[in-house]
């Protein structure tokens, strides 16, 4: 049975709601599969152009050999009858026929969490996504997103780092490498996590995929995070997407105005959570998990320059030039203080001359 | 009848004796040139004949032969046309031929017999002293920077029938004086002050560091974040130049034809290309070579604005005379050397747009961003000691009454640091922490021994190469020069730090 599924879900540019159709004429992926021509050119008749792609594949691709290609291509397939389908997308109505992917499958006992958000984010979105999936990782959850540039990559990358599974859920082939400056990502959450995709293998990366992969990783997630948001984001629709499958939606609030801020905001004024913190969301999510917060004791003693170096430390990262206005050293002085808090892990440089607190329980270096 | 005076021919930035050698005989009449001449020599022919005729000298029908010897170098420029007037008329006898002994001459000539100034003069007027000759007459635009050459004397001519008539003697001319305590001050509008600039307190940092050590630097900002104003701010923080560089510098602008007309330039040059400047154009060339806008800022600073935004092949130009300070040019005319030892001051937008990381404005892709950043070569990249980023400007800063620091407050602490290296190179081949080789920077670079344990833990973990490791000392060295401190410490140290370049954007 299962090489059937595979083989209607390889057909290209065939959609779910297209391979609904089939199923609803012919049943099973098997009875499509053995359509008589005659009753798929009824179909292609009755206005149903697509089904011509049903008839080429039964000419000249049949399940052995798409089985054999995905496997020359190390790609695993589950179909959405298999008892190893994820659990939370078996009850979805318009759940995936099948998935293609490289790795694993997020575990469904383990809470798991999509951290989404604007491509082109502000430095301040990037940390607060990194922080919060490298606290997720480390308390045990799943860490699911689109591995797409900005805050998706960077939430799953920092997941990746503080030792955590992460899985990228793809608009393209799950062999496909796109974007192709996350190329590391993508080999690295193959290998500790998954990479996966509804699309068969070799599916370019097109506009309308990423809409339909969305509901995807809503699909696979408890809780949704939206870090940052324009008015039009893609990740308006993975909200939309979890909100109608159920699921929790946590946006994090922004100033009124603040262009990556808009559509969080607007998140919000239609009943989506605010997000507070990483700990008041794992905190949810694993009553019993306590952090082992890095102990800022009185044993560590700072020198008065660098005591007030770190106190002028905000909740962001802070830039030399700033952070000299603040404290009034002069550069040497203050680039000194800045080393030996870096040193002593009480600090780190995100970029080079931006500087931040570390996060309590410490973040992963880049 | 046969006459001879001495000119000079131009080639690269140094200027070769050339004998101008007129002669009339019996035959056709005929105004015959000979001597490996380009073609604005030859025509020198029509002025010289044009010019003689409206001054009132009058040439019978003979056959003129002019030579310009030696026959085996290339002779370009206008300046032969006043020796050659001047040959040809002692050879009609209009010159007592004693009058013509140890006399170099330059000029171009008009049609009325009026001189006009030429390029190179300063050259001239030196090689001309080493060849001995005891008199210059140039023309009256050149008369200043003639004279600052001592040891010869320059007459200054603004019309053919002035020189004839100091040769003769009918009216002898007033030599040109170059007073150089006078003007040992450099006159003009006062230099742009670092106290005109607000904020961006890591950018002038940055700018001190580089000009104490000859580092160069690449400044990286926003638009109108006061990238420019920097730059031109910096030639202001050097220490003004010794007469022996002014002339140095001054030969080079004398060729290019760029030098005031009150003699010699005693402000070090700050030269900014466009960014559309071509290869020739910005290391130098042509037929007969110019030197181009590196040999011009020689001794001084090169700001290269809109650093990605030059065409790649002419930025690969700089690699050599950023290692060596100097030029080669080979054309078919020959090889030449321009001096090009400058301070590169770059800049460049952090992004296409200018905005990046402000997500706000900017709406380049990660991708974009890089292949931006990629534009410039590494090889490039790994020739700047110091890499400062400029921040947008906040209104706050813009409109605030900051103390701001003058450029006099930090010349004197950039004077400080060439004082320290003067003392430290002597007798070495360096003059700057810019120059120090890998071996030499453990000789001259004592880190003490805490620095030096906190070094290995900032060399693993930023991740440091061992180039960027040797430019992060030599930047240290700097800053720990402007404190006067032999030693180098881990504030210098971790301060150079700030200064490293960006290696990767992810």
């Amino acid at each position: 049975m299962e090489q059937y599924w595979e083989w209607l879900c390889s057909i290209p540019c065939l959609y779910p709601r297209q391979r609904e159709i089939l199923l609803r004429c012919f049943h099973t992926p098997e009875g499509v599969w053995r359509a008589s021509s005659r009753e798929l050119e009824y179909l292609i008749e009755k206005g149903f152009r697509w089904a011509e792609r049903v008839l080429r594949c039964q000419r000249e691709l049949p399940p052995e050999k798409t089985v054999n290609m995905r496997l020359e291509k190390g790609i695993q397939f589950i179909s959405c009858e298999h008892t190893s389908y994820p659990e939370r997308l078996r009850m979805l109505p318009d759940r995936p026929h099948g998935l293609f992917y490289r790795g694993a499958l997020p575990a469904d006992g383990q809470p798991s969490v999509a951290v989404v958000g604007a491509r082109l984010c502000t430095r301040g979105g990037r940390e607060l996504a990194q922080d919060l999936a490298a606290s997720l990782a480390r308390a045990g959850a799943q860490i699911v997103s689109g591995a797409a540039c900005g805050i998706d990559g960077a939430a799953q990358w920092a997941a990746l780092e503080a030792g955590g599974p992460s899985f990228a859920v793809l608009g393209c082939g799950a062999d496909v490498c796109y974007p192709a400056s996350h190329a590391r990502l993508l080999e690295r959450a193959a290998a500790e996590g998954g990479v996966l995709s509804e699309l068969p293998p070799g599916a370019p990366p097109v506009r309308h995929h990423f809409p339909m992969r969305n509901r995807i990783i809503s699909g696979l997630a408890d809780v949704v995070v939206v870090v940052e948001a324009r008015r039009k984001s893609g990740s308006l629709i993975t909200a939309g997407c979890a909100a109608e499958q159920g699921r929790t939606v946590l946006a994090v609030p922004g100033r009124p105005g603040d262009v990556l801020s808009v559509g969080c905001n607007e998140l919000i004024d239609q009943g989506a959570g605010i997000f507070l913190s990483a700990e008041s969301l794992i905190k949810t999510l694993f009553p019993n998990y306590k952090p082992q917060n890095r102990q800022l004791s009185d044993d560590i003693l700072l020198a008065p320059a660098e005591e007030l170096v770190y106190s002028s430390f905000g909740l962001q990262a802070e830039s030399l030039d700033e952070l000299q206005a603040r404290t009034a050293l002069s550069l040497p002085e203050l680039s000194e203080s800045l080393l030996s808090l870096e040193l002593r892990g009480l600090i780190q440089e995100t970029e080079r001359g931006w500087y931040r607190r570390k996060p309590p329980d410490g973040l992963p270096a880049r | 009848m046969f006459s001879k005076v001495y000119s000079a021919a131009i080639s690269g930035i140094e200027s070769r004796l050339v004998s101008v050698e007129a002669d009339a005989s019996d035959g056709l009449p005929q105004f015959a040139m000979v001597g490996y001449l380009a073609s604005e020599v030859r025509e020198a022919q029509d002025r010289v004949r044009t010019a003689l005729r409206n001054c009132g000298y009058r040439l019978a029908p003979r056959k003129i032969t002019v030579n310009l010897a030696p026959a085996d170098i290339r002779k370009s420029g206008s300046g032969f046309d006043l020796p050659i007037a001047l040959a040809v008329t002692a050879v009609y006898g209009y010159l007592p031929p004693e009058g013509l002994e140890g006399l170099f001459l330059t000029g171009e000539l008009s049609l009325d017999g009026s001189v006009h100034a030429v390029r190179g003069v300063l050259g001239m007027v030196m090689e001309a002293r080493r060849a001995g000759c005891t008199a210059c007459l140039v023309p009256r635009e050149n008369a200043q920077e003639g004279a600052v050459i001592q040891g010869i004397t320059v007459y200054g001519v603004g019309h053919l029938r002035e020189a004839v008539d100091h040769i003769t003697g009918v009216r002898r001319l007033q030599p040109a004086v170059y007073n150089i305590e006078e003007k040992s001050l450099p006159g003009g509008p006062a230099a742009p002050d670092f106290a005109d600039i607000k904020g961006q307190r890591i950018v002038k940092r940055a700018a001190e560091i580089a000009a104490a050590g000859m580092h160069n630097l690449l400044i990286s900002g926003p638009p109108g974040s006061g990238k420019t104003m920097i730059a031109g701010r910096i030639p202001g923080l050097l220490p003004p130049m010794e007469l022996e560089e002014a002339l140095e510098v001054s030969q080079i602008h004398s060729v290019a034809g760029t030098l005031p007309e009150d003699g010699i330039l005693r402000r070090r040059p700050f030269r900014m290309p466009h960014h559309t400047v071509s290869a020739a154009a910005l290391a130098g060339g042509g037929q007969a070579p110019r030197p181009g806008e590196i040999s011009l800022a020689h001794r001084g600073v090169l700001y290269l604005d809109e650093l990605p935004e030059f065409q790649k092949e002419t930025l690969e130009i700089l690699r050599q005379p950023l290692e060596e300070g100097r030029v080669h040019i080979a054309r078919s005319g020959g090889q030449f050397v321009f001096p090009a030892d400058f301070m590169l001051v770059a800049s460049r937008n952090p992004c296409r747009c200018g905005y990046y990381p402000d997500r706000s404005r900017c709406r380049c892709s990660e991708a974009e961003v890089t292949r931006y950043l990629h534009r410039i070569s590494r090889p490039l990249l790994d020739r700047i000691d110091l890499h400062a980023e400029a921040r947008p400007m906040q209104y706050g800063e813009l409109v605030g009454e900051g103390g701001a620091e003058t450029t006099a407050q930090i010349r004197a602490r950039v004077l400080r640091a060439h004082r320290m290296q003067t003392e430290r190179y002597r007798g070495s081949a360096f003059r700057f922490n810019s120059e120090l080789t890998a071996p030499a920077l453990q000789r001259y670079c004592a880190i003490d021994g805490a620095a030096q344990a906190k070094m290995r833990q900032v060399y693993e973990q930023k991740g440091l190469t061992a180039r960027a490791y040797h430019k992060l000392i030599k930047v240290a060295r700097t800053i720990a020069d402007l404190e006067e401190s032999e030693q180098i410490g881990l504030r210098h140290l971790s301060e150079a730090v700030s200064y490293r370049p960006v290696e990767a954007l992810m």
